[in-house]
């Protein structure tokens, strides 16, 4: 299934990729609301990146309570509906790669939805360390 | 016998990789036809050499030899067999 | 919320001896009038730090000073920050910017920047967290290397997502050239880490979830993409800073025969080519890194095997650092510089002061106006590397000779007569583009207000070939406009790596269009010419306060009098009467007095700088 991969050899720790995410999203430059998170040590061959990896049988949408979390037939893009969300952050926890977070001002979850197609983070990547991939499964 | 073709090496700074490049002009090129050439050839080098949104030169001085030519020279400048090139970049140090 | 955009509106005061916080509002007319980050500290530094204080006394101020922009996208622009100070160096206002990420990370917490003074009891950081600040304990931290504190401190939960800026050993141990330290990049200049010793303060550390919010989202949006077109159509920015970083331009310095060599003796190195952006590239390079919000992504870890001179993995040399511990030691070990650098890093050392007074005490062994007497039993010489690291290793321990070599060239010329082997101006040692050969950039240095500065003049275009270099009339009406160009930017907080975008020599459009997109305020290109004189009026008034005239506007022995011997470059140099003549037409352009050097009272008031006219005339 789809999802965003990172070549951390590639990846200069530039942090674009948060900045053209929470612009889009949420109109703001703010690297903690941006769908992908990076960290870094002192030394630069240390990226690395929490991004939606669409699980099979995502653990987030099992564990969601109102369902807002989808994902038919347990394969492919796992779809926030923030109509439904309830703000209770269970998924959060849930999430294996610590990339579901919770926006306490409006009270809703997100995650990376690949922008529905095309990644701006992708896009404006300068070092083209950012693709879509996901042939394999996880 | 006056030689039609001649050799000159070519450097540009910052190319990759770098090291001389040998090209061959006819003897009484000027600096600014070596230039034109790379560029409208699509020589390796003319990634280097130009703007390429706006296709004119990002260089503005090169080195013949030891000597300093601006750019405004270059179609003054004719070049000798043999004669080594550099093209040098507005870019600076920190 | 503050009513330009880009700013958060709050600066932190910040009274180690009293051990408070404060924080103040960020008044809307000092933004107007001198936008951020360079501008700003220089008026607190102007206001808070009285004539005659002692740089390392609780009097003294550190101030860390974002701009508008950092924490946008604008690319290279977003990521620096500027520390300013006076000087424990030179004496004078010293004004040091860094990359990384920590500007954007204050930003986030939600401040513009901060006033430091005072001295703590014993050694604290502040620690700055979404609009919250307070001093903590730094004790068990007090000694550690830059490197091992940062990952040490990022290894306990409460800071592991934070950014830091701190200082290491050299600072701690108050010498002269300890620079400030954030991830991996450096404050470099003027001793301002030994300021942030003398305060007892090892570091500012920041975490904040916060955002910076613009008049127009989509409209910066499409202009930041506008400027990464224009960056990705540029060879410097797109490919040559890429793939080798500044050392790119070490192979072109040597054949335009202005590469330093050996305290600018000579200005031709051999071997050159074993310290180059390719042997670097070739024979080092690791990856690259970037600044925050930066496409181009200069910064390069290097790393080779071996460690006679201790690891020899660093993101580094620079440029200048090539320059100062390479060619100008007559050292050619590539393997010594990348140690050397991550030495410098590690325990917070400015590689280029560092490695010029080195260079300078060399030349002064050599021609016996220093002794092994002088030298505590070392024997200098040229071309030894592990020399250059037993000499750093003194310097930052601040103690014995090098102590002596850490209270910088003019001193140490004073010192052992050997003034007219000093590379420096207004105390701080020239850094790597030849004074002899760039006559602008030789202006440059002997006007700019922190001294020998690579950052104030420029030299690119003048090396470039975009003005004639070897043409010296015009020169000094023509670094008054680059000066103009490098301080504006200095308030935003732009990297000079923008120059061969936005113009080499000039303030051009492109900063109205980002005051514009980002703040909301309207600029005219002739308004931001005002607020960089004003600025740089600024700076020249705290100097004049510590008595600098004209006099000091002068230029190294070397310069003025030795032409360069040799290469391609021989015969170039700085004649005395056309440097005074330049000097005057310098002074002329910007409304300053041809006798005083000092802005005119005039020019003062013009830049609504009226309480500055008031103490000085």
């Amino acid at each position: 299934m789809p999802r965003l991969c990172v070549d951390e050899d590639k990846c200069t720790d530039c942090r674009i990729c948060q900045l053209v995410c929470s612009a889009r999203y949420n109109g703001i430059y703010s690297p903690r609301l941006a769908r992908i998170s990076k960290k870094a040590g002192i030394m630069p061959d240390t990226t690395s990146t929490d991004v939606c990896q669409n699980c099979n049988d995502a653990p987030c949408v099992a564990v969601c309570p109102a369902e807002a979390l989808i994902q038919p037939d347990g394969e492919g893009m796992v779809t926030l509906d923030e109509s439904l969300c309830t703000g209770c952050a269970i998924c959060v926890d849930e999430c294996p790669y610590d990339a579901i977070w919770f926006n306490e001002e409006t009270d809703l979850a997100y995650k990376c939805d690949l922008c529905g197609g095309s990644p701006e983070c992708e896009k404006r990547c300068p070092t083209e360390a950012i693709y879509v991939c996901g042939e394999e499964t996880v | 016998m006056e030689r039609e073709i001649i050799s000159v090496k070519v450097r540009v700074e910052g190319s990759y990789p770098s090291g001389e490049v040998v090209v061959e002009l006819p003897n009484d090129a000027t600096l600014k036809y070596l230039l034109d050439k790379l560029g409208s050839s699509k020589h390796r080098l003319s990634e280097y050499l130009f703007d390429s949104k706006t296709g004119k030169p990002a260089v503005r001085l090169a080195l013949v030899n030891d000597r300093s030519v601006l750019q405004q020279d270059f179609e003054r400048v004719n070049l000798n067999d043999g004669d080594k090139v550099f093209f040098i970049l507005p870019v600076s140090g920190g | 919320m503050f009513k330009y955009g880009g700013y958060t509106g709050k600066i932190l005061r910040v009274d180690l001896s009293a051990g408070t916080i404060e924080v103040e509002a960020l008044a809307e007319e000092m933004v107007r009038d001198l936008i951020g980050g360079n501008g700003i500290a220089a008026r607190y530094l102007y206001d808070t730090v009285p004539a005659g204080t002692d740089p390392l006394s609780p009097e003294n101020a550190l101030i860390l000073m974002n701009g508008p922009v950092q924490g946008t996208r604008v690319p290279a622009v977003g990521g620096r920050t500027v520390v300013v100070t006076r000087s424990p160096l030179s004496g004078f206002f010293i004004d040091a910017y860094y990359g990384g990420h920590f500007g954007a990370e204050l930003k986030f917490a939600g401040f513009d920047g901060m006033v430091i003074t005072g001295r703590a009891e014993k050694p604290v950081m502040l620690v700055i967290e979404d609009g919250d600040a307070r001093l903590v304990d730094a004790s068990p931290y007090w000694g550690m290397k830059t490197f091992v504190f940062q990952k040490k401190l990022r290894s306990e939960e409460n800071y592991n997502e934070s950014e830091i800026t701190c200082i290491g050993p050299a600072g701690e141990n108050l010498s002269p050239m300890a620079c400030i330290i954030s991830g991996v990049h450096a404050a470099g200049r003027g001793g301002v880490g030994a300021v942030m010793g003398s305060k007892q303060l090892k570091a500012v550390v920041a975490k904040g979830s916060g955002g910076i919010r613009v008049p127009d989202m989509e409209a910066l949006e499409d202009y930041c993409d506008s400027i990464v077109e224009r960056m990705q159509a540029n060879p410097a920015t797109s490919k040559v800073l890429p793939t080798y970083g500044t050392p790119a331009i070490v192979a072109a310095n040597n054949k335009l025969g202005l590469l330093g060599t050996r305290n600018y003796q000579v200005e031709v190195f051999p071997n050159a080519d074993d310290i180059d952006g390719e042997a670097l590239h070739n024979r080092a390079f690791v990856k690259s890194a970037s600044c925050f919000s930066c496409p181009i992504g200069c910064a390069k870890l290097f790393r080779m095997e071996g460690e006679e001179y201790g690891p020899a993995e660093s993101v580094g040399p620079e440029y200048e650092t090539i320059w100062s511990y390479g060619s100008n030691l007559a050292n050619s070990d590539l393997k010594s510089l990348i140690a050397a650098d991550r030495f410098s890093d590690e325990m917070g050392l400015d590689t280029i002061s560092a490695g010029s007074v080195i260079g300078m005490a060399i030349e002064a062994f050599e021609k016996g106006l220093i002794t092994k007497a002088d030298t505590g039993g070392i024997e200098l010489k040229y071309g030894d590397p592990k020399l250059m690291m037993e000499l750093l290793k003194q310097i930052a321990a601040n103690k014995g000779f090098g102590k002596v070599l850490g209270a910088g060239t003019r001193e140490f010329g004073r010192r052992f007569n050997a003034e007219e082997l000093a590379m420096e101006t207004k105390g701080l040692e020239i850094p790597a583009h030849s004074p002899r050969g760039y006559p602008g950039m030789a202006i440059g240095y002997a006007t700019s207000n922190r001294g020998g500065s690579h950052q104030d003049g420029r030299p690119s275009a003048e090396r470039g070939g975009a003005v004639d270099r070897k043409q010296k009339e015009g020169k000094g009406e023509y670094i008054v406009d680059v000066q103009r160009m490098t301080t504006l930017a200095d308030c935003l907080v732009a990297c000079r790596f923008t120059e061969g975008i936005f113009g080499l020599t000039t303030i051009s459009e492109d900063y109205v269009d980002i005051m514009k997109h980002v703040t909301g305020m309207d600029y005219t290109v002739e308004e931001l010419f005002d607020v960089a004189d004003r600025v740089y009026a600024l700076e020249r008034a705290f100097n004049a306060r510590e008595g600098a005239t004209r006099k000091d506007d002068t230029l190294p022995h070397r310069v003025l009098n030795e032409p360069i011997p040799d290469g391609p470059a021989a015969g170039e140099f700085m004649e005395p009467a056309v440097f005074e003549k330049e000097l005057d037409a310098y002074y002329q352009k910007r409304g300053w007095d041809l006798k005083t050097g000092l802005p005119t009272e005039e020019t003062l008031r013009r830049l609504k700088l009226d309480d500055v006219a008031s103490d000085l005339y």
